[in-house]
């Protein structure tokens, strides 16, 4: 149905804002508000905290950093230290005490001349320092010990004794391995008793520092122990 | 028409007004959108600075601990490294050399320096080797005393590598004269405290913190001890490098000396038992007698076997000598084993058996038997065992040498020159007379003999503390 309004323009009724224009600028308001409301929260709320929390964690960590750095540098320090305990550690360890080593040798020859088991004499002695394996292997021994001598007379059976006192001395307990008894039988043109006697050449592999560092470590907890056990043996004795 | 018009611009209206404001809407969430982005990057970034303050946390929790270990190494470390010598030590290698060859005799004939130091160079490694080889000349016994007074240095000397040559014994020189040649490598370290690699940091109050962390050094320096070895010539040993073969003709006359000095202590050996033997006999004490017969049995035994070795083994090669050994010391060796009857071991004596010996005795002493009561005894001897600790034993062993005694005196008693050719018996002042001389009780015959008492038909003599009647008409 169509509707005429024949009355004059100023005698009509004020129409104002329709309501659906208010309702939408209602809507649109509320809603642009709404976001802007969000958009507020986010800057001037979430965002201050957080840069709060993080200031104020930057200030604790700056307060902190000195004793980092102290704690770092001792650190350091620590572990250089450790290295030059090791290193003299290791250049200790790798000496070997050749009076004493020569000096077992010795009285392998001379006790076995006295028991009658063999009788020997040597011409070189040649001790030889570890060589390294190449690159950054660990060397594998601790050196190499070699003897060329004679062992009179020409009866294998003694420079077989010779070989095996060597292998049951205190002196062989620092070494690896020892080469077989091998040689032949010299005859001598000098007018000499006895003429004959069995050239050798005998080899051996010391054990690798570490190996002989552990094994005395090893034998003096051994000897400790045994110190105590006689001590407390004692003491329940006397008891 | 016109109000379709309107109606159609409301509507425009309405919707630019709520395109307007969701479009404003969407600007704002957009802007908020980013905006939180951003917070949650603020807050990662918050996130890792609280992870940063975790460890800075962690790190200086760890700070006394660090501080301890720190001060025992640097303690440790400072006290370890006193084995190794200094600059001015370092410097001095040569001149402590020289010390060492010149105390112990050997000839150094060539030092190098292997590893040359470069003093001036300033970044230095906190280790650096020091390095000597050595050429030398000695006997084994000098040259190993010169190794070892490196090897027992106060400062820390290794000997990686050597050799020793034999030296060759010329024919005008003695053994003690002949020379070893070694070549030597003498290495140790220089520390240098400050190095690469290591800046010392200033530990507050460190003087205080090193004294309450003193048992933890100690405990860690235990660990750190360096083994040494103090070498000791023996002499009784041989030079192993030599070769101590002798010469056919040293060896003929060494068995000579050999042989001869052999029979001289088996000889020696006898005449040792010989004297042993006297002294034996003239023992009085039957005890002692009896352990020196023991003794000297064992003697005798243990020298026949030896002689029987000697024959055995041929210790004798030498005819002459061989002869002489017989004659010398085999054959009065065994005379002396057939007199003393040793070949059966005899059964200690009993006290049971010593009391049947004593009865025995008894009954020849009663008889006037004195040599056979002494034969007896003699033969006791041989049968006491020393060890024997009855008391029964000896009191009886005792009355039984008593016994024998008293044979023994009166047999002596009775070799006596002393002739009774008159008595006058009165009850109180009886007379005899004794060799031409008129006694009476108490009067000496002689230096040993008195008279003890008269009586009518005997005379009571005292000699050497016992007394002995002889019968008138004797």
């Amino acid at each position: 149905m169509i509707h005429i309004n024949l009355l004059p323009n100023d005698m009509r009724k004020s129409e104002g804002l329709p309501l659906r224009r208010i309702g939408a600028l209602a809507l649109g308001a509320g809603v642009a508000s709404a976001s802007l409301m969000l958009l507020l929260t986010v800057h001037f709320g979430l965002m201050q905290t957080a840069r709060g929390h993080h200031s104020q964690a930057e200030q604790r960590l700056a307060g902190l950093n000195p004793d980092v750095k102290y704690a770092d540098a001792l650190s350091k320090e620590k572990a250089e230290y450790k290295r030059r305990s090791e290193t003299i550690q290791t250049i200790s360890d790798s000496r070997v005490l050749w009076t004493k080593k020569v000096d077992e040798l010795f009285d392998v020859i001379d006790f076995g001349e006295k028991a009658d088991r063999h009788f020997v004499w040597l011409n070189d002695l040649k001790v030889s320092a570890p060589r390294s394996a190449g690159g950054n292997r660990k060397q594998q021994t601790g050196g190499e010990l070699e003897i060329r001598g004679f062992s009179a007379t020409e009866d294998l059976q003694k420079y077989s004794d010779f070989h095996e006192d060597l292998k049951k001395s205190s002196f062989f307990e620092d070494f690896n391995d020892i080469n077989d008894p091998a040689g032949k039988v010299m005859s001598f043109q000098e007018d000499v008793r006895p003429q004959k006697a069995w050239d050798f050449n005998l080899k051996m592999t010391l054990l690798a520092a570490e190996e002989r560092a552990k094994r005395a470590k090893a034998d003096a907890e051994k000897a400790k122990a045994e110190k105590s056990a006689t001590a407390s043996d004692k003491n329940a004795a006397s008891n | 028409m016109r109000p379709t018009r309107n109606k159609e611009e409301e509507r425009k209206k309405i919707f630019v007004i709520l395109g307007g404001s969701f479009l404003l809407a969407l600007l704002f969430v957009g802007l908020a959108y980013i905006e939180y982005g951003r917070v949650k990057t603020v807050r990662e970034n918050t996130k890792t600075v609280e992870s940063q303050i975790a460890d800075a946390e962690l790190k200086r929790a760890k700070i006394p601990d660090l501080e301890k270990d720190v001060i025992v190494l640097r303690e440790n470390l400072a006290e370890y490294v006193k084995i190794l010598p200094d600059d001015r030590e370092v410097n001095d290698f040569v001149t402590r050399i020289n010390h060492f060859a010149e105390a112990t005799g050997v000839v150094v004939t060539t030092l190098e320096d292997v590893v040359r130091r470069d003093t001036k160079k300033k970044q230095k490694d906190a280790f650096e080797r020091v390095a000597y080889r050595l050429n030398l000349t000695g006997d084994i016994n000098q040259v190993l005393t010169f190794m070892n007074l490196f090897e027992t240095h106060e400062r820390f000397v290794k000997i990686p590598s050597f050799t020793v040559k034999a030296g060759k014994k010329q024919k005008d020189m003695s053994i003690a004269q002949v020379r070893h040649e070694v070549d030597l490598l003498l290495e140790t370290f220089v520390y240098n405290s400050g190095g690469s690699g290591l800046n010392k940091v200033t530990i507050p109050n460190f003087e205080s913190k090193r004294d309450k962390y003193q048992d933890e050094i100690f405990g860690a320096r235990q660990n750190l001890a360096i083994e040494t070895y103090a070498f000791e010539v023996n002499e009784h040993r041989r030079d192993p490098f030599l070769d101590p073969r002798i010469s056919a003709a040293d060896a003929q006359a060494l068995t000579l000396a050999q042989e001869k000095k052999k029979l001289g202590e088996l000889r020696e050996a006898l005449a040792a038992i010989d004297a042993a033997l006297r002294e034996e006999s003239d023992e009085k004490d039957l005890l002692a007698k009896s352990e020196m017969r023991h003794r000297n049995d064992d003697s005798i035994r243990a020298m026949v076997a030896n002689v029987d070795l000697a024959r055995n083994e041929e210790w004798f090669t030498i005819k002459q000598i061989r002869e002489e050994f017989e004659e010398t010391v085999a054959t009065p060796l065994f005379a002396i084993l057939e007199n003393r009857n040793l070949a059966p071991e005899v059964a200690p004596l009993t006290v049971a058996d010593l009391r049947e010996v004593q009865s025995h005795m008894a009954e020849l002493f009663d008889e006037g038997n004195y040599e056979e009561v002494i034969a007896q005894y003699d033969g006791l001897t041989t049968r006491i065992d020393p060890a024997e600790q009855s008391g029964e034993f000896h009191v009886v062993l005792d009355e039984v040498s008593t016994m024998k005694e008293h044979a023994v005196a009166i047999l002596e008693f009775q070799e006596r020159d002393i002739h009774v050719t008159g008595i006058v018996f009165m009850e109180d002042d009886s007379s005899v007379i004794i060799n031409g001389m008129v006694l009476t009780a108490g009067d000496p015959v002689d230096d040993e003999v008195l008279i003890a008492a008269i009586h009518e038909d005997a005379i009571e003599f005292q000699f050497r503390e016992i007394r002995i009647s002889k019968l008138i008409h004797e």
